[in-house]
């Protein structure tokens, strides 16, 4: 993962064990490192059979296949957009690729994300609508991710996905970000001949801090190598990165996400006090916030809990949670399982679960804190 | 007297895998791939470069004679041009 990264003592070359190659290549190609490990080759510090080349110039041929046809639709996406006057920031993927990775081959990925203005969010969709992208999945009630979600996926008839953002994160953290605002942080970069819109490396840092720290857990190697890459990249603005730790809470994430590229890479990338500036103001909603993406409370309804309580005004939290609770019809019969029926009751029995879950973490919490166990018998 | 140089094309969107790439554009609907001495050639062509360049380049790199190989290497200039991955400028 930190391939080409940091300038490392050149020991022996790794090699890996022929049994656990498969392992290997399976994980590579499921976290998409296949470009990274082919780079970590040509440097000396693995070293493969031929047949495990051969195995990983197939993995790394498949993502960049993916990726390059990707790209032949996000310029043919934009173009659409900008035709119609909708501006829109290239996220993670390609802007990733082409603006900060000296090597695009290096950095594969699986979907086009773009962000736009609020204000022309539902605007974009119905372009992008009309170019042959529909929504994947259906929303609660109608305007529910206008409002509280932070994209649409949407694809087309090959299975081309666009991410299309209104925010940069799901849940909390969504509410607090003012995406509008990273619209004034891009630069530009070219595709293809096409001049495109990405990120400044400020902005891109902090968005690959959201996407390593809350979008997986634990996370995803290339995220983390993402932050690592952004972090020795020029012009970081940490005054900037100090304001968006307060005004938008995001200094336990990009703690966390710090961390995450401490232990991966094997050593941090910058001083201890860069990481405390950023954490100085966290309070205890930041910390409850981050603790719905990153702990076991993920799994039961931790990031809707977390978001009511970010949700400014009683009228919005009312809205956010009536939707939750009462869904229209079809959005019931789209999350039914096969062969079972769609019913409210079925809806209202999850936040039953949650509370009986979270309740059992809590017990269980509790019990581990006892200084002297039962002597015999499961506590739990 | 004017001299022909070859680059690669700015509207081409490629992506390196080994000693392959992979080479499209918004309005092609397949993706080619140009591997082994292809491939060196092409990543010549990352500067401008007239076709001697090209072959004396080749030539060094494999040592072999220029003349042996010039014929095949005008040929897959020709043919890069064809197909709009690789452009030429006419210079003085």
């Amino acid at each position: 993962v930190g391939a080409g990264l940091i300038d490392q003592p050149l020991q022996q070359a790794m090699e890996i064990d022929p049994a656990a190659w498969p392992r290997v290549l399976a994980e590579i190609t499921r976290q998409r490192l296949a470009g990274l490990a082919m780079h970590a080759v040509e440097e000396g510090l693995v070293a493969l059979t031929d047949e495990q080349m051969d195995e990983l110039l197939i993995a790394q041929r498949q993502q960049m296949l993916h990726a390059i046809d990707l790209e032949r639709h996000l310029l043919m996406a934009s173009r659409t957009l900008e035709t119609a006057g909708v501006d829109a920031i290239v996220l993670k993927g390609t802007a990733l690729a082409h603006g900060v990775y000296p090597d695009p081959s290096l950095r594969p990925f699986g979907d086009i994300d773009l962000l736009v203005r609020n204000s022309r969010w539902r605007d974009a969709l119905e372009i992008l609508a009309a170019a042959g992208f529909r929504r994947r999945y259906r929303e609660p009630r109608p305007g529910f991710t206008a409002r509280f979600g932070h994209a649409a996926l949407l694809a087309n008839d090959r299975d081309i996905e666009i991410d299309l953002h209104r925010t940069l994160v799901a849940g909390p953290f969504g509410e607090w970000i003012q995406a509008d605002e990273l619209f004034d942080q891009t630069t530009a970069f070219r595709v293809g001949g096409v001049d495109l819109l990405r990120l400044g490396n400020t902005a891109a840092l902090a968005h690959a801090c959201i996407h390593a720290a809350l979008g997986y857990r634990p996370p995803l190697l290339l995220p983390v190598r993402d932050v690592a890459q952004l972090c020795l990249s020029p012009h970081i603005d940490w005054d900037l990165m100090r304001r968006w730790s307060c005004d938008w809470h995001l200094g336990v994430v990009f703690e966390h996400a710090f961390k995450a590229v401490a232990e991966v890479i094997g050593s941090p990338l910058h001083d201890a006090s860069v990481n405390d500036a950023l954490v100085e103001n966290r309070g205890r909603r930041d910390v409850v916030a981050l603790q719905a993406y990153t702990s076991q409370r993920r799994r039961y309804g931790g990031k809707a809990t977390a978001t009511i309580l970010a949700i400014r005004g009683v009228r919005a939290k009312s809205r956010y949670v009536w939707a939750l609770l009462f869904p229209d019809r079809d959005f019931l019969a789209s999350r039914a399982k096969e062969g079972s029926a769609s019913t409210y009751v079925r809806r209202w029995l999850i936040p039953i679960h949650w509370l009986k879950e979270r309740w059992r973490l809590v017990l269980n919490v509790h019990c581990d804190r006892q200084p002297n166990p039962p002597a015999s018998g499961d506590p739990r | 007297m004017t001299r022909t140089t070859y680059c690669q094309s700015a509207l081409v969107l490629q992506r390196r895998v080994g000693r392959e790439v992979l080479i499209t554009r918004v309005d092609y609907g397949a993706i080619d791939s140009l591997a082994g001495t292809a491939f060196d050639a092409w990543s010549l062509l990352e500067r401008p470069q007239t076709s001697e360049q090209v072959v004396a380049s080749l030539a060094e790199r494999y040592q072999v004679d220029a003349e042996r190989i010039h014929q095949d290497v005008e040929r897959l200039l020709e043919e890069l041009v064809y197909r709009q991955w690789v452009t030429t400028l006419e210079r003085a």
